[in-house]
């Protein structure tokens, strides 16, 4: 049962990955990469580390949202045209990417029976995370929170509209 | 491999162990599962009621199980009172054309109403409906007892509005396309109200010496015999349940499916049992809302502030105390109902508005405030 329950998690989450690069259609990309995330939350929840998990889902499937008013906003519901190299190279890169992490990080992907369990309240407890992160790792996370401000303003200023404003002719 | 996982009992020796094992979560959902449908069934006859009385007329008072007048004493009571409604409303659902129209994307067409109504009986699973006593530690009537039940329940309510946009998407055309849009924009920006408005509720949980102050249980646990958190909170609850009106679409926030201007939203080109999902999902949506807000804020089922029921009455104590509970939740619709029909309904602007420019300064405000308080007190 617990195996049939990790198996059809980890197909969510790799399917979910692969969907995003092949699916043509911008909506279903967006939702694949929401049963993707789904899934990493639901072997999160089988490590017994509910905090984190909750967190992934709360934070991504918000994300999922504004991707998804994103999405329909800047191109509506074109199809792209498939194009089958890009498409191609993209899922050679994904299988490079996880040959890379077996090869240079095997014990991510040592069979989980072998792994170590860890004591499991330290992961569930919601208490450890805000003691670890605003105690033993509190200049990491201030580093992490600039870096995405500057990301998030970088962002605003690239889509700020140009000064000038257009004149709409088509307007009564 | 993860045997010690909470999600699954402890692995027994004997066969029968293990059947049990399964068994028993499943029938403590379906017991759950069954509440909160009745519950959710129940309010959408109370709303033809309540909504009738409010604006002087009878409401439904013809649907009745035939010849029940016979019945002395009460007979013309059963007949009028118009409670076989439900009965009246889910039938049609199932008996009518199921309309499947040509110009939707049929994949995300037929799975939205599931994605709407199945995220609302997930959280369920973690509201507290009372409490009970084993050994002289207190538990909690609930599915799942989660030390981060919070999270969980705000989570998870929050993946039911996907269910809205992609109905309001995959219908391929305009009106439910606008509701979609508003669905997500008024989700998006009460979202974060909403998550900041209860942090205040956590901190004073986690000052009284709680180990996990996240767990909903634990919060309501932490208002028996002490003020509810409405009165020693009231801005953190204000806010609160703005939000839910908000996050359950229930007027005078009802954007995604505003009948006098888009003319239903997101499910326009929905009709028989789909569109009953959705309905059902909306008042479930109100119901594990208003649970959780009870639990928040109202006491969870404590009877009175500085009240509650004595460990020393044992299962009677447990029992009262999901009385309480319910009776509480039925409180609560009947405030939904009374809000809708007492309020003018927003524009859209305003919505947004009352959303980033009042909502969430205040909740911030409230935040900071309260942690100020607690440093120099």
């Amino acid at each position: 049962m617990e195996n049939f329950v990790y198996y059809l998690f980890c197909a969510m989450c790799v399917g979910g990955a692969l969907g995003v690069i092949v699916l043509r259609d911008f909506v279903n990309s967006a939702m694949s990469m929401l049963v993707s995330m789904l899934g990493v939350a639901g072997l999160m929840l089988l490590m017994n580390a509910y905090f984190p998990a909750f967190i992934m889902i709360t934070v991504y499937a918000g994300a999922v949202m504004v991707l998804f008013v994103f999405v329909v906003m800047l191109v509506g519901d074109k199809k792209v045209e498939r194009r089958w190299g890009k498409q191609i190279a993209l899922v050679f890169l994904w299988i490079a990417l996880c040959v890379l992490v077996g090869v240079f990080a095997p014990e991510l992907v040592a069979d989980s029976n072998d792994m170590v369990q860890t004591d499991a309240s330290a992961l569930a407890k919601a208490q450890n995370y805000g003691i670890a992160m605003l105690g033993k790792f509190m200049f990491p996370m201030q580093i992490v929170g600039l870096l995405l401000l500057a990301a998030m303003v970088g962002v605003i200023v690239i889509a700020k509209p140009n000064a000038t404003k257009k004149v709409k002719s088509d307007m009564l | 491999m993860f045997s010690n996982s909470l999600i699954f009992a402890e692995v027994a020796p004997s066969f029968w162990d293990n059947v049990w094992s399964i068994v028993l979560p499943v029938l403590c959902s379906l017991i759950c599962i069954v509440v909160v449908m009745t519950f959710a069934g129940l309010s959408v006859v109370a709303e033809r009621k309540i909504s009738s009385y409010i604006q002087g007329r009878w409401g439904p008072n013809r649907t009745a199980i035939p010849y029940i007048e016979v019945i002395p004493f009460v007979g013309n009571f059963l007949k009028k009172n118009g409670l076989m409604q439900l009965a009246a409303d889910g039938l049609k659902f199932l008996l009518k054309e199921d309309p499947l129209p040509k110009h939707v994307n049929k994949f995300w067409y037929m799975i939205a109403p599931v994605m709407s109504l199945a995220p609302v009986l997930i959280a369920a699973s973690v509201i507290p409906f009372g409490i009970y006593w084993l050994d002289g530690k207190s538990n909690a009537i609930a599915v799942a007892n989660l030390d981060v039940s919070l999270l969980f329940a705000l989570a998870i309510g929050s993946l039911g509005v996907l269910g809205g946009i992609m109905a309001g998407w995959s219908s391929n055309s305009k009106l439910p396309y606008i509701g979609g849009m508003r669905a997500a924009a008024q989700v998006i920006s009460y979202e974060l109200a909403m998550g900041l408005s209860v942090l205040p509720v956590i901190l004073m949980v986690a000052s009284k010496g709680v180990q996990s102050p996240m767990s909903l249980f634990e919060i309501s646990n932490a208002q028996s015999n002490s003020l509810w958190f409405c009165i020693s909170q009231p801005l953190s609850a204000l806010i609160f349940i703005v939000a839910l009106f908000a996050e359950t679409n229930r007027l005078p926030f009802d954007m995604a499916e505003s009948e006098t201007d888009i003319v239903s939203g997101y499910h326009t080109e929905y009709g028989s049992f789909k569109f009953g999902l959705f309905f059902v999902g909306e008042y479930g949506h109100i119901v594990v809302g208003s649970s959780i807000f009870i639990a928040l804020f109202l006491g969870g089922w404590n009877p009175l502030p500085c009240e509650s029921w004595p460990q020393s009455w044992g299962i009677w104590a447990s029992i009262l105390s999901v009385i309480t509970f319910l009776v509480k939740i039925a409180m609560m619709i009947f405030f939904f109902i009374w809000i809708r029909w007492t309020l003018p309904r927003f524009r859209n602007d305003q919505v947004m508005n009352l959303g980033w420019k009042c909502l969430l300064p205040l909740a911030l405000a409230n935040f900071v405030g309260y942690l100020i308080y607690t440093s120099i007190r």
